[in-house]
């Protein structure tokens, strides 16, 4: 690997030497002491966190999340991290493999964090992923009748496979450890990218390290945005590294890496209703500023995306393309569905949304001033204008259920942590002597700030995220007892459910069933009506309790009234209890 | 007869890898030994060779598109076969084991006129 900094190439000094290489030896000799320093530094900060975290009650968090029962040694380890790879940042001759192991290190202790506290997989949402896939293995096809998933089924195909191949037990094996997986992926792409916009190795990897101290969207968990943003970032280093319209090498024109090239992206398709169209508007950018040469991918792209609408998920769009194009255009509604209907729950989830929204323009004002710096001074990086700035076009298309700003955030976060480290490291000389001090002092202020509000906004919900062994327990309960074509329902989506039958029973929500007008009495009768029908089983947990209280999505008391309410009715009654969550069911015989 | 693989390490790794994944997977080991060398195999090994074959490339750049490139071959594989109703996963194993074996063995072959076995 690449030394971060100039090369020196002075070898000891000898008798003969002069005083400048008897210096150089000194210096080398002391560049392995602190080395070693610093390798003995990520041990101990790797052992100390991860032993911290082991001994973390998940139960205990309060309305902010994982932030409230850090300890301190934890933050002190982190902040520890942060003085450390700033230091090793500004060193002269400090080699590439020691800053790789800090950004590894950073990723472990805090995207790998959750998988340390819990060993049961975070997030609803990744549960519902698994069992898709494990719909789509039990059928050995992709059914568009059931949902969008099943109409851009890539990136569960390929799970199936894995977990067929890996001779898993169920896909949620892959779920626990997805989102450390999926970070530790993005290092290769994102200094790949920074090597193509820079030669400035240590500027590459402050690009690197700033883009994971502000990575708080979320959006790495066991998911096809996950996989698609990995693709996506692959297809952009493979661009700008050989087909920026500059001089390249020869081997950039292999007819075989372009077959790469357009495969990935293409690739990107059936995977992920966003990501194509970001892929598509980013290389059209790139290509009418003229720093790409591969002038005929945005239109096979396009054809692509037209054709994977048109046949492969015609099922979908056709069923809602009134709810596909009626935002489109729409700033109001695309401004109120990302930006102010975020902004609603109960006090601590508001300080966790405002961390997330402060770190983001933060960031974006950082990387803004970064690159009219640079443009200032004459040096033009037009590639990360356009990739940093063209993502911002999608947001007036879709509202994307409120969630656009989050992934237009995440398409430009490489870029916009691009823009900041041009301002942090502005020159490309060595620094030596006094000249390290400011770049050191900002490098490490700016790092703590980060950092600070993606641990308070990347965890800050995860009193909904986290579930208890009670509740999987209980879950598993309810599909034993719950034959084909049930109904199931929960307070809230904050069930660690649809991991298996994920097409054999209809799923509801008491907040979904509140939204529609139902009061908590008429949605006890509600469903007794719909018992009559077919098996009906309600599961009150604690998580989604604690969701509906924390995101304001019904009033807080709601499942406590629907399961009061549902106890006075006759044939109602808790068929399986624990310290989590109670599992009702209606007993046609005992009304009849 | 010295055998030179030049600083073409991942050849000889990738097909260790790739005939442990194919064995284990053969004799339908189930441990945790199968599901992690097929995981890393998986993710790394048949992308990691076609790219070499494709486009000479080495270090980072080889990872990062040979990682792409082999998600991409097994979603493709598999989505292929799914949508055409005959889906097996052995078959998708099979034809990326395949496409492994195929873009490695070249690099084995000898070359110079002294005997010995050059990689590319």
């Amino acid at each position: 690997m690449k030394p971060a900094g100039s090369q020196r190439t002075d070898t000891a000094s000898s008798p003969t030497a002069d005083p400048a290489q008897v210096a150089n030896g000194a210096d080398q000799a002391a560049g392995g002491r602190w080395v070693f320093a610093c390798v003995l530094l990520l041990v101990c900060v790797l052992t100390a966190c991860i032993s911290v975290l082991r001994e973390i009650d998940a139960s205990s968090m309060t309305n902010v999340g994982l932030v409230s029962v850090l300890p301190p040694l934890y933050w002190t380890a982190v902040g520890a991290l942060i003085c450390s790879f700033a230091t090793c940042l500004i060193q002269p001759t400090t080699a590439g493999w020691l800053l790789a192991a800090h950004v590894v290190v950073f990723i472990i202790v805090v995207y790998g964090s959750t998988s340390v506290i819990s060993d049961i997989p975070r997030g609803a949402i990744s549960w519902r992923h698994a069992g898709i896939t494990d719909s789509l293995i039990a059928s050995g096809r992709p059914d568009p009748q059931v949902d969008a998933y099943f109409n851009w089924p890539g990136f569960f195909m390929l799970a199936a496979f894995v977990t067929k191949a890996a001779d898993l037990s169920s896909p949620l094996a892959l779920t626990l450890l997805a989102p450390l997986v999926a970070n530790l992926l993005l290092v290769g792409p994102l200094m790949m990218i920074f090597r193509a916009l820079t030669a400035n190795e240590r500027r590459c990897w402050l690009a690197t390290w700033l883009f994971f101290c502000a990575n708080w969207v979320n959006q790495d968990y066991f998911a096809p945005q996950s996989y698609d943003l990995l693709l996506y970032l692959v297809v952009l280093a493979m661009v700008l590294t050989w087909y920026q319209s500059k001089p390249i090498s020869a081997r950039g024109r292999s007819p075989g890496l372009v077959i790469c090239v357009v495969l990935i992206s293409v690739a990107t398709i059936p995977a992920h209703q966003l990501t194509p169209f970001a892929l598509l508007f980013v290389i059209t950018g790139l290509v009418i500023a003229r720093r790409c040469s591969l002038r005929l991918l945005p239109m096979i792209l396009a054809v692509g995306v037209a054709g994977w609408l048109l046949f492969a998920a015609k099922t979908y769009v056709a069923g809602h393309i009134t709810e596909l194009t009626a935002g489109i255009g729409d700033i109001s509604a695309a401004g109120s569905a990302n930006f102010s209907d975020r902004l609603e729950g109960s006090a601590g989830h508001l300080i966790v949304v405002r961390f997330g929204i402060f770190l983001s323009f933060y960031l974006w004002l950082l990387a803004a001033v970064g690159f009219l710096r640079g443009y200032l001074s004459g040096k033009r990086d037009i590639a990360a204008y356009v990739l940093a700035g063209t993502p911002f076009l999608l947001l007036p298309l879709q509202p994307y259920g409120g969630e656009l700003l989050l992934r237009v955030f995440m398409f430009t976060l490489p870029f916009m942590a691009y823009g900041v480290a041009s301002l942090l490291l502005p020159s490309d000389q060595p620094l030596r002597g006094n000249r390290r001090i400011i770049p050191t002092i900002t490098t490490v202020a700016t790092s703590t700030l980060l950092v600070a509000c993606l641990i308070v906004a990347r965890f800050g919900n995860d009193r909904i995220y986290q579930f208890s062994e009670a509740e999987v327990t209980a879950v598993a309960r309810m599909y034993d007892l719950a034959p084909a074509s049930s109904l199931l329902v929960a307070a809230a989506d904050s069930v660690p459910w649809k991991y298996q039958e994920y097409t054999a029973h209809d799923y509801e929500t008491l907040t979904a069933l509140w939204a529609d007008g139902r009061r908590a009495e008429q949605i006890g009768s509600y469903l007794t009506a719909e018992a009559s029908d077919r098996e009906v089983f309600v599961l009150i947990t604690r998580t989604a309790n604690v969701s509906v209280r924390l995101l304001g999505s019904a009033p807080a008391t709601l499942p406590k009234r629907v399961e009061s309410a549902l106890t006075a009715i006759p044939g109602w009654s808790a068929v399986y209890r624990n310290s989590d969550a109670t599992l009702y069911y209606y007993t046609p015989e005992v009304d009849r | 007869m010295k055998i030179v693989f030049g600083s073409r390490w991942w050849a000889f790794a990738g097909l260790g890898l790739t005939l442990m994944a194919v064995i284990l997977t053969a004799l339908s080991v189930d441990n945790i030994l199968r599901s992690l060398t097929v995981l890393i195999w998986v993710t790394a090994c048949p992308g990691t060779a076609l790219a070499r074959r494709l486009g000479k490339l080495d270090g980072l750049v080889l990872i990062v598109v040979g990682v792409a490139l082999s998600l991409v071959m097994a979603q493709s594989i598999t989505a292929a076969l799914m949508y055409l109703h005959v889906y097996s996963w052995q078959v998708v194993f099979a034809a990326l084991a395949t496409v492994t074996l195929a873009c490695i063995v070249p690099d084995l072959r000898p070359t110079g006129p002294d005997g010995e076995l050059h990689g590319i």
